[in-house]
Parts: structure tokens; C-alpha cells; sequence
């Protein structure tokens, strides 16, 4: 008799990771074919349209990097708690927190010159998120108080308190909308010249970069990875848990917070009642897909925001809105799904093999 | 002197020109209304239930009436967040791709970005749900009140022998004080002494919320209610526990058609209509703002088995004062909750105070 089995990997390299991906995208794209089919439209047609619409033209690509901004900030984030195996949900609530900051800090701070000004709203939104962390942190350090509800609940918190202050007291004048005045010009980022992409998004791309060398090449960043990896190996090589989990944790926040900076300094200029939008909760499918990844965290969000602009291309065509969404749900769970090929294999036992 | 002359000539000419140019693109554009294509963007899908559906209702309405053929000339963009710009323009690049001489932003969230997005398309008009904010949208909303006084003057009538009336409010904000003061100023048209007792969800659209509030409400005595919130949560709950309700947003009776006496309704059409014939014909200002009542801030038909005959006249007769302008319906004298004179007898409100209302009138209780 034949016996199925499952065992561990030992080492997967990069290129398997990215073919297994590249493999379990096309399977929820043909997955998602047959849904287009049975609602009456050609998938080949439709994906044709999407892909060229979204990221064939120089358009789509800016507006795929614009939207995908504060992915990419929850996404790396998210990454770095999720790296130590702290699971950080609260994406959502940090980053309105560090929208929070930011705009008080625009309405109540200093003039302060030229980049000064810039920096400081960057560094309040950092603040803010990170605090909200804390939040958090503190508990799961000192008495093991489970993160994943903390950051969850303080979600809700931040985001009642954001609509709050959006629709009373922050609330723009002569409009019935839950937002703020326009931030003013000295604090808004510019945008690149001739490219028409806000100065956001080199930003981000630093910020992956130095937390990439930060994972790689320093003793924090290997704690980390050594935490995650095996907490008691971690306690037994006499690495600090409780200060890794308040200054992981506290960054992961910080990061989160950046989103809304760049939302607010560079996107929209003002700081809207709904305005996490559940980027946070993306960036948390988009951290695990990208392996916790900095440099592809990048990259996944840029395609999720695509995908997300592309269900105006598709609704043209008379496909329902709904399509777009549950393309993005099939390519998540299916690439999770894909993952567990991706740590285990299928080990089949011939008769008279091995006892398993 | 010779040069000069041939500047002269060189620059009438090209004004003549111009001119006669600027008249054929005129010609051109000024198509026929039933070959003009829409576009329209909504938060949610169009099938919600309240807002985005009344105001895609009115859409097809308008478009019926003008004969435009809504299955190829009405683009939809359903879930498009008001909160994600590049979305909104991804929306707005395919409409203009696709042909449409008009967009409308159906929640005033679009209104920023629809008014960056006209520079970006000059020869598409915009028009917003928002009121007179932006000199290159064409906005518009509906005096809400009206109908909303007629909605509060029903249930006091039919509240016999009791002062207290309900609200279930949403979010506190300008358009849902305006709902709820309005309610409470025709629940005193009709009876002096009515109170309007305001229960807050603090959400938009929550199910469990609304229908907590209403049971609240109904717990403490109140048996008459009106509502400003989007799900058919509150009537369904004035039904099991014998209470009724004027319903929000659409026609609510098929929801619960033993508590709802009628729904408040907004009629989009008839702004449409205009819009959409002036956009056609060439002669639509982009600065334009509506700002409408009668017709189209409006109760939907009774429900008999509730209402009798004579209360249903008595409303009729309401509305027709209000059109007539023999109620006004922000004439003075009018106080606010905490006693202060915020309409002098004789004076009226302003559009720009109604609009903005921070306040909460005399008999409302529970603001905040």
C-alpha cells in the first residue's frame, strides 16, 4: 500500500519561492477565468484588458505606485513584527494613529523651513504609529498578553477616533465630508518632476532598503530573525525578548504611521474619516506573500494596487465591480495556500519502505 | 508700418477664424440628449438599499425620461473608495475613454479630486453631490428638509395622546442634524408641546446598532419614529415590537410594510434631468449649483393600511404649504436646544447656515 506523507524542507531557494508564487497566481487567475466565464465575458479578453490597462502603460504604473504607497509601508511593517512571529494586526489602527499625528502636527505645530517641515510631520506620523504600538508592546512584553487581539482591538479605537476628529473638530469648513483642510504647500511632498510619482516613493524604496541591510547585516536585525526562528533558542542565547518585542513592535508601528504620512503629505493632502482603508489589513497578506521581504513587499504592492485599480477597467466592460475584489481574495488564499508547497513536501511511501 | 498693418490683418484674421471656428465645436457638441453617455461613481454597489440606490434610481429616471439608452449609454463604477484618489482616477480616465460627456460623483467624498481631475479633462462636465464648494463642478443637492418636516408632521399627528417622538440618527454631522431638526420642526407644526427624542449609531450603517436604538427607543414609550440611516434594520424592528416608522432614503414599506408609513425619499431625477439636457444642448455652467426642494425632496406614497385617509390629507396639504411657501420652513422665530433665539421672528436662515446646521433645534433632545 502506498502511504502519503508530509516533510518538512529543509531549504528553499529564491527562485523556487518565486516559481511557486508565479504557479499559484496563474492557478487563481484560471480559477477566477472560470467565474468570469460563468458570468458571461471572455477571461482572456478581460485579463488582457486589466494587465494592459494596469501595468502596460505609464499611467497605470504611476497610478499603481501611488495607491500602493501605503501598502508598502504597512507591508514592511507589518514584515518586521511578523518576522519575530509577533503578530502584528494593528497595521490599520498605526497608521491612522500616525495620520493623527501628522495632522495635528499641520494644524498645531511650528512653521518650521523648507525640508524641516516635511521631516517633523514624518517624524509625528512615526510617532504615532509607534506609540499605538506600544500600546501593544508593552503588555506582550511584560505579561504575555496576546498581541494579535491588542493590535486588533486598538484598530477599532483608531479608527473611532480618526472619523471623530475628521467629522467635528478637524473638520474642513463649508463641506459636509469627514475630512481636513488641505495640508499647506510648504508641508505637502512634491512630485518628481516629468514623472508625475510623488518623492514618496523613493523614500519607501530607502526605507526597504535600509531595513533589508538592517536584517542582514546588523546583530538587532539577526535577533530577530533568531526570535522568530526559535524563541528558546533565542532565550538560551541570552538575546533580550522583552526589549526586541517594545522596539519591534514600536517599529512596526513607526512604519504603519509612515503611511499615513505618505498618504497624507504626498497623496491626498488631507486626512480623511475612512482613511486607512484597510491598507493595513493588506499589508498584512501582502508582508506574507512577500516572504517578509522588504525589497518584494515593494514589489507585491505595486501589482496589488494594480489589481485594485483594474476593477475600473473591468466595470467598463460590464464585468461587476465584485470581480476585481474576488481576484484579489483568490490570489491571496491561493498563494497561501501555495506557500504550504512551498514548506512541505508530499513524500510518498513505497510498500515496505520505511516505517513513517 | 507695412509689417505692423500685416500683424493687424494676420491677428483679425485669425480672431474671424477662431470665432467661426468656436462655432462648429459648438455645433458639434451640441448633440442630441439621447446620445449622451453618463458616467456615475458609487462607493458601494448600486443595489444598497439607501443612498447610492436612490441616487442611481434617479439616474435611470432621468435617463428614461430623456430617452437615453441607460444599457449602452450609462457607464456604472460601483465600489470605487472615496478615499483612494488613484482609484478615482483610474475610474474617471476609463469613463472619458469610454466616451462620457458627463460624470457624477454620487457621494460628496469625489468632490477634491473630481474638481483636480476637471483641469485634467476640460471638455467633460463633472457634477458632484455637495453644496456650491467648487467653481468648476457642477453641484447639487436637495433641500432634505422639506420632505423630512412632512415625515416628523406625520408622526405627530398619528402619535395621539403622546408628546415623545424618536430619531435614529447616524453620524452627527451637518446632513443628518438637518434631518433630524427638520423631522422635529414639522413634529411641532403639529403639535407644540412633541419632543423628538435622538438616538445615535455613531456608523453610517451598522444593523445591530440601528435596531438596539430603535428598540431603546421603543422600550421608553416612543411609538412613533423617523430615522436617517441606511439599513431597514429600524423599521424591521418597530415591526416585531408594534412600533412605526417614516423609512429613509428609498421607498422601505416591502421591508416592513406594518411599520413603515411612508419613506422619505430623495428624487434625484428632475436635477438630472436638467443637467443632463444642458450638458447636451451646450449651455450647462460648470459653476452651477442646485440646490432643490419640492418634487425632489419628497415622501414616498402612504402606506393606507397605517395612515387614514385624513392624515394623509393633512400632509398633502403640508407639502403644498411648503411649496406655496406659506410654511417656511426656517422662518423665524427659532431657538436651539439649549434656549438661545437662532432665527429672529420674521427673519429667515440662510442657505449657508441650513446647510452647515450646528445646531440642534428647540425639541430635539439628545442632541449633541
Amino acid at each position: 500500500m502506498r502511504k502519503l506523507r508530509l516533510e518538512k524542507k529543509s531549504t528553499s531557494s529564491g527562485l523556487s519561492i518565486l516559481l511557486n508564487s508565479l504557479l499559484f497566481v496563474a492557478l487563481a487567475l484560471v480559477f477566477c477565468g472560470f467565474i468570469i466565464g460563468a458570468v458571461g465575458f471572455n477571461p482572456l479578453e478581460v485579463y488582457g484588458k486589466m494587465f494592459s490597462k494596469a501595468f502596460l502603460s505609464s499611467r497605470g504604473i504611476r497610478k499603481a505606485i501611488e495607491s500602493g504607497l501605503p501598502l508598502m509601508l504597512c507591508g514592511l511593517g507589518v514584515s518586521v513584527a511578523f518576522r519575530m512571529n509577533l503578530n502584528n494586526i494593528g497595521a490599520e489602527g498605526q497608521y491612522a494613529v500616525g495620520a493623527i499625528f501628522g495632522a495635528a502636527f499641520a494644524l498645531y505645530g511650528p512653521k518650521l523651513p523648507g525640508i524641516l517641515g516635511i521631516l517633523a510631520l514624518a517624524v509625528c506620523c512615526f510617532t504615532g504609529g509607534a506609540l499605538w504600538a506600544l500600546l501593544s508592546a508593552a503588555p506582550k512584553a511584560f505579561w504575555d498578553v496576546d498581541e494579535s487581539i491588542t493590535t486588533l482591538m486598538l484598530n477599532y479605537i483608531a479608527l473611532i477616533l480618526l472619523s471623530y476628529l475628521c467629522l467635528g473638530p478637524w473638520k474642513a469648513k463649508g463641506q459636509n465630508v469627514g475630512q481636513t483642510e488641505k495640508i499647506a504647500e510648504n508641508l505637502a511632498l512634491p512630485e518628481i518632476s516629468g514623472l508625475k510619482i510623488s518623492t514618496a516613493f523613493p523614500v519607501v524604496i530607502v526605507i526597504a532598503l535600509l531595513l533589508f541591510g538592517f536584517y542582514k547585516y546588523t546583530a538587532s536585525g539577526y535577533q530577530i530573525n533568531v526570535i522568530g526562528k526559535s524563541l528558546t533558542a533565542a532565550k538560551y542565547a541570552g538575546i533580550n525578548i522583552k526589549k526586541n518585542i517594545i522596539l519591534v513592535l514600536a517599529l512596526s508601528g513607526g512604519l504603519a504611521g509612515l503611511a499615513g504620512f505618505v498618504q497624507y503629505a504626498g497623496i491626498t493632502g488631507r486626512v480623511q474619516e475612512n482613511m486607512p482603508n484597510n491598507a493595513g489589513y493588506t499589508g498584512i497578506v501582502i508582508a506574507y506573500l512577500s516572504r517578509f521581504n522588504p525589497l518584494v513587499v515593494i514589489i507585491v504592492s505595486i501589482l496589488f494596487a494594480g489589481l485594485q485599480n483594474s476593477s475600473a477597467t473591468v466595470q467598463v466592460m460590464g464585468v461587476p465591480a465584485q470581480i476585481a475584489t474576488m481576484m484579489q481574495g483568490a490570489i491571496m488564499i491561493i498563494v497561501i495556500a501555495g506557500d504550504f508547497f512551498q514548506r512541505y513536501k508530499i513524500v510518498s511511501d513505497k510498500k515496505g519502505g520505511r516505517a513513517s | 508700418m507695412k509689417k505692423k498693418t500685416l500683424g493687424l490683418v494676420l491677428a483679425a484674421s485669425s480672431a474671424i477664424a477662431m470665432c467661426f471656428g468656436g462655432t462648429t465645436v459648438f455645433a458639434e457638441e451640441g448633440k442630441d440628449v439621447s446620445e449622451l453617455v453618463i458616467g456615475e461613481l458609487h462607493y458601494s454597489v448600486v443595489e444598497d438599499g439607501g443612498w447610492a440606490q436612490a441616487m442611481h434610481e434617479g439616474v435611470l429616471k432621468a435617463c428614461e425620461n430623456l430617452g437615453i439608452d441607460t444599457s449602452t449609454n450609462l457607464l456604472t463604477m460601483e465600489e470605487i473608495s472615496e478615499e483612494d484618489p488613484a482609484l478615482i482616477e483610474s475610474a474617471v480616465e476609463e469613463l472619458v475613454d469610454n466616451g462620457a460627456d458627463i460624470i457624477i460623483g454620487c457621494s460628496t467624498g469625489y468632490a477634491s479630486i473630481l474638481s483636480e481631475l476637471q483641469e485634467e479633462f476640460p471638455e467633460v462636465v463633472f457634477a458632484q453631490q455637495n453644496n456650491d464648494v467648487y467653481d468648476n463642478l457642477v453641484e447639487f443637492q436637495i433641500r432634505g428638509y422639506e420632505g423630512m418636516f412632512q415625515a416628523g408632521y406625520l408622526c405627530a399627528l398619528m402619535n395621539e395622546g403622546s408628546n415623545e417622538l424618536g430619531f435614529e440618527a447616524s453620524m452627527d454631522e451637518g446632513s443628518v442634524r438637518t434631518a433630524i431638526n427638520a423631522f422635529a420642526l414639522g413634529a411641532k407644526y403639529a403639535n407644540p408641546d412633541a419632543t423628538v427624542q435622538v438616538v445615535w449609531a455613531d456608523s453610517w450603517y451598522d444593523l445591530d446598532i440601528e435596531s438596539n436604538n430603535a428598540k431603546t427607543l421603543i422600550d421608553s414609550g416612543v411609538k412613533y419614529m423617523g430615522m436617517e440611516a441606511s439599513s431597514p434594520a429600524v423599521p424591521q424592528t418597530c415591526e416585531e415590537n408594534g412600533a412605526f416608522c417614516v423609512g429613509y432614503n428609498i421607498n422601505m414599506q416591502e421591508s416592513a410594510p406594518k411599520a413603515v408609513m411612508t419613506s422619505f425619499v430623495w428624487n434625484w431625477a428632475p436635477i438630472f434631468e436638467d443637467i443632463f439636457q444642458k450638458t447636451a444642448d451646450g449651455s450647462i455652467d460648470i459653476s452651477a449649483n442646485y440646490y432643490e426642494g419640492g418634487e425632489c425632496s419628497q415622501l414616498a406614497e402612504f402606506n393606507a393600511d397605517l395612515v387614514p385617509e385624513d392624515v394623509q390629507a393633512k400632509v398633502v396639504e403640508v407639502k403644498d404649504k411648503i411649496a406655496s411657501g406659506e410654511i417656511n420652513i426656517y422662518g423665524g422665530e427659532i431657538k436651539d436646544d439649549k434656549g438661545n433665539v437662532l432665527v429672529a421672528e420674521g427673519e429667515t436662515m440662510s442657505d449657508e447656515d441650513i446647510l452647515a446646521q450646528d445646531f440642534f433645534v428647540e425639541n430635539v433632545k439628545g442632541g449633541k
